[in-house]
């Protein structure tokens, strides 16, 4: 089975942004290997307290919480879109590795296919 | 060893993050093709166009000749390790690049 790398670049309010969770759950439920990073305005959609019922939009909380149901284990977050930001760790509502820019380039080797989102 | 990868950029370089969030992460050997908006990072004199002269030697560019053209861009403008290429070489470069990754 082939690798897939997912790279969410949009802010959450961005149906890209839906898309990029919905891509990693399908892939999950059938059994590919997957790997999810949040690169950019990606990041934004891993900050705590977002209500996006407010904007009439269904909110992506649900989505990330089922990441891990899925099986999707490795969920990744840019450190640099994160400080350029202002964001750390704390403030996300999802435990994920930390990855700088050399890692981040050897993750296009390891996967077999990357999608950008 | 799998083929390297082709970057492919498509937006202004002004309007977003995409140019300088690949060049933090594309490595040597990889291949760096601008589309569309993305050939104003070539324009002389601006930043972006001074990060692209930064990358080391052993990752090659590209352009859409018609893409730069359209836009008014000229050919004598671009530093000589720039290939200008056409669709042909486009669908070439991308069945012979192992993964392509669009910005």
């Amino acid at each position: 089975m082939k690798s897939l790398l997912i790279i969410t670049r949009r802010p959450p309010a961005h149906l890209a942004a839906r898309e990029a969770l919905d891509l990693a759950l399908a892939a999950a439920a059938f059994g590919v290997p997957v790997g999810l990073l949040f690169m950019d305005d990606g990041v934004l959609q891993l900050r705590k307290g977002q209500d996006a019922t407010l904007l009439g939009q269904k909110s992506l909380t649900a989505n990330l919480g089922a990441l891990e149901m899925y099986g999707v284990e490795d969920v990744m977050v840019c450190r640099h879109s994160l400080a350029e930001r202002g964001l750390d760790m704390a403030q996300c509502a999802l435990a994920a590795d930390c990855v700088d820019n050399a890692q981040i380039a050897t993750l296009f080797d390891h996967y077999n296919e990357v999608v950008s989102l | 060893m799998s083929a390297p990868l082709l970057h492919i950029l498509r937006h202004s370089p002004a309007g977003g993050s995409q140019l300088s969030s690949c060049l933090r992460v594309v490595t040597s050997r990889q291949a760096v093709l601008l589309i569309e908006d993305a050939v104003y990072a070539l324009l002389p004199g601006s930043s972006a166009f001074g990060s692209l002269r930064l990358l080391p030697a052993d990752i090659r560019l590209y352009v859409l000749e018609n893409d730069l053209l359209a836009r008014g861009l000229a050919l004598d403008d671009l530093p000589k390790r720039v290939q200008t290429i056409g669709y042909d070489r486009m669908v070439e470069l991308c069945a012979e690049s192992g993964k392509v990754m669009s910005w």
